[in-house]
């Protein structure tokens, strides 16, 4: 019979840090960009975004927010080797992220579909740059999400798989922590 | 070829980076005119000869000239830094060859694209601004949005040096700059669609972020330990380690 996993040491490995500090910084600097652009045009970033709907970033927050919550509950149960609830945890997490994935493609094609594109202005340059890549951390979040709960059944139990799911975990929050960063920058930012 | 001798080719092969990197900036970047390059897609033909290559004429066509030559430098410096990715049996594997070949296409596109910029300053004066704006455009078009050629090579060098626990000649933080730099070069799709802003040819973030980062963030570090490892400094310390063992 497997023993719980102790965990006694900081969370996820090395590498993982190391990649979402330098993932940080790239974002940082979007940020900084977005910022530094926004100075130079008051007047054109706010009346760009208040054709965005906040409620579409509003309604992504929740979901995320409340998707790094089931991540967290199957991390725990990971580490008590129960199986099961590791399994609907991540479950749960990876549907929470496909209502991301939904919730964005229909903000894209409504965006599109209004004339709002890339090159309309530097304004949507950074609106479409910074949530597409975002969108991308998403979807590889939600693969690794995939590949945890489908190899729960055989390897939950061993530190392995719970330091790996860790690493998925840190993951998944960091993207979590980039969109309530994104969110008011974008959507909220001096909007009246 | 005796150890030594093949020691010192690797050495020079080694100092290509940094030579490459000083030459074109020097080449490219000041002498042509590249800090930031003319916005292109927001002017007209004539503005484009009359303020840039009619105004600057001589040392974009020296500059160009000289960054062509430069360029080529980038090529034996990647092909040096592919056969350090050896897999454990010693032979180069799939992500070697795709940096190796990430490599040779960009030092290609580095010494390409400014030999056509060289043939539009020096015929500025001779034949019509609309003919020297549609290859200038051309040239940057192709210079930018394939992007990809160097995506590759630094995703490829990333992935090698993240994965393959067992080497040590790069600290695994390299790794992870090499696929992020790789990344930021994507909004490159952007620039022939805008005509203003960070993503415009001369935007700070389709020219300024990305070209600095390239040539620093991933240049240095990455050369850095190409150098030492070529000067056999971490090879006789392991050698030194495994007799002790």
């Amino acid at each position: 019979m497997t023993t719980a996993v102790q965990s006694s040491r900081p969370p996820g490995t090395d590498g993982v840090w190391t990649f979402l500090f330098i993932d940080m910084i790239i974002f940082w600097m979007m940020f900084l960009s977005f910022m530094s652009e926004r100075l130079r045009h008051v007047d054109l970033y706010a009346a760009s975004q208040l054709r965005l709907n906040e409620f579409f970033g509003l309604a992504n927050t929740l979901i995320l927010l409340t998707s790094s919550w089931m991540v967290v509950e199957a991390v725990q149960a990971a580490r008590r080797n129960e199986v099961r609830r590791v399994r609907r945890f991540l479950g749960l997490a990876w549907i929470l992220g496909l209502a991301f994935a939904v919730d964005k493609f229909a903000e894209y094609y409504l965006k599109i579909r209004a004339g709002v594109t890339p090159a309309a202005n530097s304004f949507y340059s950074f609106y479409f740059f910074i949530t597409i890549v975002h969108f991308f951390h998403v979807i590889a979040g939600m693969f690794f999400i995939a590949y945890c709960r489908g190899n729960a059944r055989l390897r939950v139990g061993s530190e392995r798989y719970v330091t790996g799911l860790e690493n998925v975990g840190l993951f998944w929050h960091f993207v979590d922590v980039l969109w309530i960063f994104i969110f008011p920058l974008l959507y909220l930012l001096g909007r009246r | 070829m005796d150890s030594e001798t093949k020691r010192l080719v690797h050495i020079a092969i080694a100092w290509c980076g940094p030579v490459f990197v000083i030459g074109f900036l020097v080449f490219w970047a000041v002498l042509g005119h590249n800090v930031p390059p003319p916005n292109m897609m927001g002017m007209t033909s004539a503005q484009l000869v009359a303020e840039y290559y009619g105004k600057y004429q001589s040392e974009i066509a020296v500059g160009m000239i000289g960054s062509a030559t430069m360029g080529m430098f980038y090529t034996p410096w990647s092909l040096l830094l592919a056969t350090m990715l050896r897999d454990e049996d010693g032979s180069l594997g799939v992500l070697a060859l795709i940096e190796a070949a990430g490599g040779i296409l960009t030092g290609w596109l580095l010494a390409f694209c400014p030999a056509i910029w060289a043939a539009c300053a020096l015929l500025a004066t001779s034949v019509s601004p609309d003919l020297i704006k549609a290859m200038h455009v051309m040239t940057w078009i192709i210079f930018d949005c394939t992007y990809m050629i160097t995506t590759i090579q630094l995703l490829a060098l990333g992935a090698y040096i993240v994965l393959n626990k067992k080497q040590a000649i790069f600290p695994a933080w390299t790794g992870w700059c090499a696929i992020a730099i790789g990344i930021t070069f994507v909004p490159l799709v952007l620039m022939p669609f805008v005509t203003e802003g960070p993503f415009a040819v001369n935007g700070m973030w389709n020219f300024f972020f990305i070209f600095s980062i390239w040539l620093f963030a991933f240049q240095i570090p990455i050369g850095y330990f190409m150098l030492k490892e070529a000067m056999g400094h971490k090879r006789v310390a392991r050698q030194v380690l495994s007799h002790a063992n």
